[in-house]
C-alpha cells in the first residue's frame, strides 16, 4: 500500500515517514501542495496525508483540486492540522477530507487512522472490481 | 451650577477608577508574563538539556544523531519565538531597559561572521563583511541588544535572498558614531509595505510565504530606538534591500578576557580535579538533567528536591558548589542561601543560581542575595562548566577533534565527473525521486555497494538527503551523475 505525505517542513515529513514505513507502507513525499498535485496522479497512492498550513497552495485548496481530478478523486485524504478550531475541522471535511489528525501527532493515532482508511480503501477497490 | 460641579466630580471619579483598572490590568499582565516565561522555560530546559546530553553520547548512530539535532534546532526555534513574544510584550508594557557594558565591537562582528558564513554557505549565497580596520574596538553599549538586532536583520537577509550575497558593513564617519548596514540581493520590499513590515505581527507577501511570527523587525526597530538610533530601509523590489542604523557608542576601556573560550568540546575534568556538587531543584526533570551534565565530566553529585533536604545533605557532606533553583515551594532560594551563609560563611560553598526568569536585570539582585554566579534556563552544558572553571578553578580535558566528525561546516565538494552508476539503477533512482518515493530511494541506495570512493561519497550524500526528506537535493545530485 502506498502513502503520499505532504508537508513543507522536512522534519514533519521525516517523523511521519518513520512512523509509517515500519508498518509496511511505501512512502512518497511532497513538500508543497503544488508538488503533491503533480505526484499524486502518477504515483496513485492509496492514501494522502496532507498538512493544512503550507506556503503557496494550502491543504484545503490542494484537497479540492485532488477531488476535481478523475484520477485522484477516490484517494482518501487525511488532514494533519495544528489548528483544532471547530471551523477548521469543518473546513477540512468540506474540502473533501476523509479524516483529520491533530498536531503534534500521536504515533498510535496516526497508525490506527491510516490502517482504518487503508482497509476502507481496499474494500472500496474490491467492490469496484467485482461490480465490473 | 451645583449640578455641573457634581457632574465634574462624577467624571473625575470615573476617570480615576478607569485609570486604576488599567494599572491593575497592566500589572496583572506583567505578572502573567513573568509566570508564563517561567512555566515555559522550565520544561524547555529539560528538553534542550537532555538533547545536549544525548548528543554527547558516542553510541548514537547517524540517524539518531540527526534526529537529536532536529529536536535541538526545533527546540531552539521554539525558544526564540517565545523570547520574541516576550520581548514585544515587554516593549509594549514599557519594561525593556538598556544594559550598557563595555565590549569589543570587532569581536561581536566576528562571532556574527562565523554564524552567517555558515548559514549563507548552506543556501549557496555569498557572504561579505566590511568592517573597521582595528584589532579591537572597545565601546560602551548594550551588546546583547545590538547583537540581537544584527542577528535579526542578517537572518532576514539570508531568509529572503535566493541568489547573490549578503553584506554586513560597519563604517564610522564621525567619532564614536557607527553606521551598521545589512545589504542583500533578495526579493526587496515594495514602497507600500515599507512601513507596515515594522509593525508587530505584520508581514508582506514574501514574509507570509516564508513563515515566521512577524515580530523580528518590530522588535529590532524598538531596540535600535532604545539604543538611540533609528532603523531605516532602502529597497529596490527585485534587486534587494538595505537596512541600516547609526549608533553613538562612546569608547570604553579595554578589558583582558579571562581565558578565551576554546572551540573544542569539554570531555571531562582534568586529572587531579575533584568536586562535590549539590543540585537543588523541585522539578525532577531539571534536577536529574543538571546532575547528569555534571556527572558526565566526572563530578560527584548529590541531589535535593527542597530546601530542607538540601540543608540535610549539606550537613552530611559539605559540597564545593551548590546549584540552586530560586523558585521552590516551602523554603525558597533566598532563604536557603541565607541559611547556608549564616552557617558556613560567604565563600566556603559557592552558590550558582539557576533561574528561568527572563528579567535579566535581576542579575544584580541575585548577586546581592549572595549568589556567586547565575545561569539562565535553558542553559547549555558550557554555562555549567564555565561556573566550575571560574568559581572553583577547575580544569578540563578536551575532546580530540576526530577527522570523520562533521563540524557543522559546508560539506566537501564531490567530483561528479568521476561517479558512475549503472543505467538501470540511475533510471530507477530518478523515477523514485520524481515521485518523492523515499521508501524506494532508500531501498535502492541500501542495495548499492560501489567500489570507487567518488561513487561511495555520492551514495552517502544521497542517503543523507533521503534521511532529511530533501527530494530537491536528490534530484540535483542525480542530474549531475553520468551513466556507467
Amino acid at each position: 500500500m502506498k502513502t503520499l505525505l505532504v508537508d513543507d517542513t522536512p522534519a514533519n515529513l521525516d517523523v511521519l515517514r518513520k512512523t509509517l514505513e515500519p508498518e509496511g507502507y511505501e512512502i512518497s513525499i511532497a513538500s508543497s501542495g503544488e508538488a503533491a498535485l503533480k505526484i499524486a496522479p502518477r504515483f496513485l497512492p492509496d492514501l494522502i496525508l496532507l498538512d493544512v498550513m503550507m506556503p503557496g497552495m494550502n491543504g484545503y485548496e490542494t484537497c479540492r483540486r485532488l477531488k476535481e481530478n478523475e484520477a485522484t478523486r477516490d484517494i482518501p485524504v487525511i488532514f494533519i492540522t495544528a489548528q483544532n478550531d471547530k471551523e477548521d475541522i469543518v473546513k477540512a471535511f468540506r474540502a473533501g477530507g476523509a479524516d483529520y489528525i491533530a498536531k503534534p501527532i500521536l504515533h498510535e493515532e496516526v497508525c490506527a487512522r491510516v490502517r482504518t482508511h487503508m482497509q476502507l480503501r481496499g474494500l472500496q477497490k474490491e467492490l469496484k472490481e467485482s461490480s465490473r | 451650577m451645583q449640578k455641573e460641579i457634581a457632574e465634574h466630580k462624577k467624571t473625575g471619579e470615573e476617570l480615576r477608577k478607569t485609570k486604576e483598572l488599567a494599572e491593575t490590568a497592566n500589572r496583572a499582565k506583567s505578572v502573567f508574563l513573568a509566570n508564563m516565561s517561567h512555566e515555559i522555560r522550565t520544561p524547555m530546559n529539560a528538553v534542550l538539556g537532555y538533547t545536549q546530553i544525548l548528543l554527547r553520547d558516542k553510541n548514537l548512530n547517524a540517524e539518531q544523531t540527526e534526529a537529536m539535532k532536529i529536536i535541538e534546532s526545533s527546540g531552539n526555534h521554539l525558544l526564540e519565538m517565545i523570547n520574541d513574544i516576550l520581548d514585544i510584550s515587554k516593549i509594549e508594557a514599557g519594561h525593556m531597559d538598556l544594559h550598557s557594558t563595555s565590549f569589543d565591537l570587532n569581536k561581536l562582528i566576528a562571532s556574527l561572521a562565523d554564524m552567517f558564513q555558515f548559514r549563507c554557505s548552506q543556501k549557496q549565497l555569498g557572504w561579505r563583511i566590511e568592517r573597521l580596520d582595528s584589532a579591537a574596538i572597545w565601546v560602551l553599549g548594550d551588546e546583547g541588544k545590538l547583537r540581537q538586532v544584527l542577528i535579526n536583520l542578517l537572518g532576514n537577509a539570508v531568509k529572503f535572498t535566493e541568489a547573490g550575497e549578503v553584506l554586513l558593513r560597519i563604517t564610522s564617519e564621525q567619532a564614536d558614531h557607527y553606521l551598521f548596514e545589512v545589504i542583500d540581493t533578495g526579493a526587496g520590499i515594495s514602497p507600500e509595505n515599507r512601513t507596515m513590515i515594522f509593525q508587530p505581527f505584520r508581514q508582506d507577501e514574501e514574509g507570509l510565504k516564508k513563515g515566521g511570527t512577524g515580530l523580528g523587525l518590530a522588535i529590532a526597530k524598538k531596540q535600535v530606538a532604545l539604543m538611540g538610533g533609528e532603523l531605516a530601509l532602502d529597497s529596490t523590489p527585485g534587486k534587494g534591500s538595505r537596512f541600516f542604523f547609526d549608533l553613538h557608542l562612546p569608547p570604553a576601556a579595554g578589558q583582558v578576557e579571562a581565558g578565551t573560550k576554546p572551540d573544542k568540546t569539554i570531555s571531562r575534568l582534568a586529572e587531579g580535579c575533584h568536586l562535590n556538587a549539590l543540585v537543588v531543584d523541585d522539578v525532577r526533570e531539571n534536577r536529574t538533567m543538571l546532575s547528569k551534565m555534571l556527572r558526565i565530566v566526572g563530578a560527584d553529585v548529590v541531589e535535593a528536591e527542597n530546601g530542607r533536604t538540601a540543608l540535610e545533605k549539606i550537613h552530611a557532606r559539605i559540597p564545593d558548589i551548590v546549584f540552586l533553583d530560586m523558585r521552590m515551594p516551602e523554603m525558597d532560594g533566598t532563604e536557603i542561601i541565607a541559611r547556608i551563609q549564616e552557617e558556613f560563611g560567604l565563600e566556603r560553598i559557592k552558590i550558582v543560581i539557576a533561574t528561568a526568569t527572563v528579567f535579566r536585570h535581576q542579575r544584580e539582585k541575585f548577586f546581592q542575595l549572595g549568589g556567586h554566579a547565575v545561569v539562565w534556563k535553558p542553559f547549555r552544558c558550557e554555562d555549567i562548566y564555565d561556573c566550575l572553571k571560574k568559581l572553583l578553578g577547575m580544569e578540563f580535558d578536551y575532546e580530540e577533534e576526530s577527522p570523520g566528525k562533521t563540524t557543522g561546516h559546508a560539506e566537501p565538494n564531490i567530483n561528479f565527473s568521476k561517479t558512475r552508476l549503472p543505467e538501470n539503477i540511475l533510471l530507477d533512482l530518478k523515477k523514485a525521486a520524481e515521485f518523492g518515493n523515499v521508501t524506494r530511494l532508500a531501498k535502492t541506495l541500501d542495495n548499492l555497494s560501489p567500489q570507487d570512493t567518488a561513487t561511495q561519497a555520492v551514495v552517502a550524500r544521497l542517503k543523507t538527503c533521503v534521511g532529511r526528506c530533501d527530494v530537491e537535493g536528490i534530484t540535483n545530485i542525480l542530474g549531475k551523475i553520468r551513466e556507467a
